[in-house]
């Protein structure tokens, strides 16, 4: 059931409805969590049951964790849970990607072997839920939240149907206490909940999916397309992924504040970053925040020296490369952002002792050159997200530094331009303070037009198709 | 936008109240008015029939009422192949004639040929013949294969009632009460075909089905205007794609079943009907059994229902196919000709068809002067 289809707005409309109709708070959440239940299960019911099971063993750690004090002890649950989410993680998600990979590497030392391949189904946003069961048992263990005691809020934490399949990825201490706190109906909250439903059902509607038809075909076979067709196409793809992985996740931030709860923002403006380590604090922030605190730091962070530094960055977004997907092309996409973020590092140090050039850098035309640099280093990086292959990526990046003329996408151009300037108009009514100010000087008929108008649109250009599941949906 | 503060978002809760309702009012109103339109227009709803439909009407008022209307039912090869434009008859000096109208829709089959009639006749139109089109390749397609080539948002809450007694049921994932409710979402495909095509993924476009229709009906796609039959390679991957039509043909019962209701339904509604098989470039590569069993289904429909039947599978060169199923702008001038002067005026001069064109046999040519 995804996000922008019949069968979900029939689903939310139910859900909410009967949501606000009980008048009972402890309802409320039973009802949730069958909404919730129904909502995945709605892909695959043995799915369903291994995020119950997986969630009431966290629970009852959560609750073992609380009660004891003997550190071994603790440390040893904690240790069972990490293990067994991580361990969940790496069936379901990387057997086959390790034991593929240990046959090529058997293969290439001469070794003939062959390995079984597992029939597994990947577990829709299994990458999403086994980290937030990881923070909530760490956190826990830490004792930076106490244990939860209702058994139906803490699934409710981690089945939550707006998060649970393409994030955010929530913490336990800024979602458990919104279930405890009773819900009223709050205009002003709807109100949000609404737009931002909208804007991320016409960022995905209209603009990412509109974006596939200009990326999908040069990926799927770059041999056959010239160097112009192939920029267009990584730009697209740049544009793609972000407006489908925030439409998203505005979309559930939006569910959410319907249901009165409020999601952790993922999304802020990330093109606009100067630089890479900008760029994570702006994408996707929901994920560089869990491998800061559970992965950066525990290594070390970068409390030791410039190498220690280094390496535990390059550490922690090889990792997260992986995390999004078993191949070795995430991989190499992680490794190439860590590598980002380690020269950024050096650069800006090497600046500081250049106070003009520092300085210059950080006058308009500068900040422009230092933007435009991060965007077009991020869309190299998509490129080794996009392609399956390596030989596919180099090929696109051939193309790319070749003005070797080939075929050009079948559709117009036109709307790619649109489409990006909208991009573009998005990101400037994103600044702080824009939208909320436009929105207040607007009389109530207009914007409600404004409203019906942009739903009505983002309906009618939903694409007919399989191509509309959300990319981040495969994480 | 960025994630702000409800605080901040709104200028009070009356604000936001009043943008929401306002939002849900227009937006139900916007959904009602097009709701209204689909229901009312088939220009909306179907363009690739509305379009028809209105052209047929358009016609029909240039005529005193009372004259004879031929329509010609069918695939996309008659769509493109029959011009009636070109007939004398349509154009005939010295005051109103008949009307001859091509409604031959894409991808038709026995299924839609019922449609088209029955919504012809539910918008009171009344033909005085039809002449359906039978193409063998489509005989194999069941009630289920061929309701899965039309998109749900074309039919009509009417056209169920037609096409459930012929075993024909929407899939599970059709709503009805919900396909009326949020017509912009259920009716995209369709909408964005005629207000913006190019936003529609490549294949489920279909303007090109309705665009640059003639005011007879003929069906001019600007590449049908050259043959490409002497490209010897193209032709052999087509002939190979073609493979399995051309050597196992097989009818459905399903097909026959339609044909049989189509026919009782002329017989009721008292319009005369003709059967005609389109030219067909690949008959000479023919499995020969799969050939004669084509050959039989066809001349026992024929005869079992009485109707005549005109073979015209040889009736086109081979230069005059654009890609080995349709006919190209010339070709379709050159078939329509010997149509019109074979079938269509022999009828509109009082012949009896069944005379010319016996039911029961497969002929070429018509039988004069027996």
């Amino acid at each position: 059931m995804l996000f922008c289809s019949e069968q979900f707005f029939l689903f939310f409309l139910v859900v909410f409805a009967a949501y606000w109709a009980m008048p009972w708070p402890r309802a409320r959440v039973w009802w949730l969590l069958a909404a919730s239940f129904t909502f995945y299960a709605s892909w695959n019911h043995w799915l369903a049951l291994i995020i119950f099971v997986s969630t009431s063993l966290d629970y009852l750690i959560g609750r073992a964790l609380d009660a004891s004090s003997r550190s071994r002890l603790r440390r040893l649950l904690v240790g069972v849970s990490v293990a067994a989410n991580l361990g969940l993680l790496a069936y379901f998600k990387y057997a086959n990607f390790f034991l593929q990979s240990l046959e090529q590497g058997l293969h290439a030392a001469g070794a003939t072997v062959s390995l079984p391949v597992l029939q597994v189904i990947l577990p829709i946003g299994i990458s999403f839920y086994t980290f937030e069961a990881i923070n909530y048992t760490v956190d826990v263990y830490r004792r930076r939240v106490p244990a939860e005691r209702r058994f139906a809020h803490f699934l409710l934490f981690i089945t939550f149907f707006p998060h649970l399949v393409a994030g955010p990825i929530v913490r336990a201490r800024d979602f458990l206490p919104q279930i405890r706190r009773p819900k009223r109906w709050d205009w002003v909250r709807l109100h949000l909940g609404a737009q931002f439903f909208l804007l991320g059902l016409f960022k995905k509607a209209v603009i990412a999916d509109r974006m596939a038809e200009f990326a999908d075909p040069v990926f799927g076979n770059p041999g056959l397309y010239g160097g112009g067709a192939t920029w267009v196409a990584v730009l697209a793809y740049a544009l793609q992924i972000y407006c489908d992985f925030s439409g998203y996740t505005d979309m559930a931030i939006g569910c959410a504040h319907l249901l009165g709860y409020k999601l952790a923002r993922n999304f802020d403006r990330p093109y606009l970053s100067a630089n890479p380590s900008e760029f994570w604090r702006r994408w996707h922030i929901s994920l560089s925040g869990w491998l800061r605190d559970y992965l950066f730091i525990p290594l070390g962070g970068s409390r030791g020296g410039r190498w220690q530094t280094g390496r535990n960055l390059m550490l922690t977004m090889t990792l997260g490369g992986l995390w999004h997907g078993a191949s070795w092309t995430f991989v190499a996409w992680g490794a190439l952002h860590g590598g980002l973020l380690v020269a950024h590092r050096g650069f800006r140090s090497w600046c500081e002792r250049r106070p003009r050039l520092d300085r210059l850098l950080r006058t308009s035309p500068g900040t422009a050159l230092r933007v435009a640099t991060t965007f077009l280093a991020v869309c190299a990086g998509w490129v080794f997200f996009r392609a399956t292959t390596f030989e596919g990526a180099a090929l696109i990046f051939r193309r790319l530094a070749s003005w070797r003329s080939g075929l050009w996408p079948d559709e117009s151009l036109g709307s790619f331009w649109c489409l990006a300037a909208l991009t573009v108009i998005c990101q400037v009514l994103g600044r702080p303070g824009v939208w909320p100010s436009l929105a207040r000087r607007l009389p109530a008929p207009v914007l409600g037009f404004g409203y019906a108008a942009v739903l009505m649109l983002a309906l009618l250009l939903t694409p007919d198709g399989s191509n509309k599941v959300f990319i981040y949906f495969q994480f | 936008m960025s994630q702000a503060e409800p605080s901040i978002c709104a200028r009070a809760p009356g604000h936001g109240r009043a943008a929401l309702l306002c939002a849900a009012l227009a937006f139900l109103v916007g959904q009602a008015a097009l709701g209204l339109a689909l229901h009312r227009s088939w220009r909306v709803r179907d363009p690739e029939y509305g379009m028809r439909s209105e052209r047929l009407r358009a016609r029909l008022a240039e005529r005193a009422p009372g004259r004879p209307l031929v329509v010609v039912l069918g695939t996309s090869r008659a769509a493109m192949g029959v011009r009636p434009g070109l007939l004398p008859a349509n154009h005939r000096p010295g005051g109103p004639g008949p009307v001859v109208f091509n409604a031959g829709l894409v991808g038709a089959g026995s299924l839609l040929d019922m449609l088209c009639l029955r919504r012809l006749l539910a918008e009171g139109f009344r033909p005085d013949c039809v002449l359906i089109e039978v193409w063998p390749w489509s005989l194999s397609a069941g009630t289920a294969r061929q309701l899965a080539s039309i998109p749900p948002e074309r039919l009509a809450p009417d056209d169920w009632t037609t096409l459930r007694p012929l075993g024909a049921e929407p899939g599970p994932n059709y709503y009805p009460w919900w396909h009326e409710c949020v017509p912009c979402l259920s009716y995209r495909t369709t909408l964005l075909n005629q207000l913006a095509p190019s936003w529609v993924i490549p294949d489920k476009r279909q303007n090109e089905n309705w665009n640059r229709l003639d005011e007879w009906g003929w069906l001019r796609r600007p590449t049908a205007a050259e043959s490409r039959t002497g490209d010897r390679a193209f032709m052999n991957r087509l002939r190979a794609a073609y493979a399995e039509h051309l050597n196992h043909f097989a009818a459905s019962d399903d097909a026959r079943r339609t044909y049989a209701e189509l026919f009782d339904l002329c017989r009721r509604e008292k319009i005369a009907a003709a059967l005609f098989i389109m030219p067909d470039y690949f008959l000479p590569d023919y499995d020969p059994a799969s050939r004669e069993a084509a050959d039989e289904f066809l001349r026992r429909l024929s005869r079992e229902h009485d109707l005549p039947l005109v073979d015209a599978r040889d009736w086109a060169s081979p230069d005059q196919f654009c890609e080995g199923v349709h006919l190209t702008h010339a070709g379709a001038a050159a078939f329509t000709e010997r149509f019109g002067r074979e079938v269509v005026q022999p009828y509109l001069d009082g012949e009896s068809l069944s005379r010319l064109w016996p039911p029961g046999s497969l002929n070429t040519a018509p039988r004069r002067g027996d």
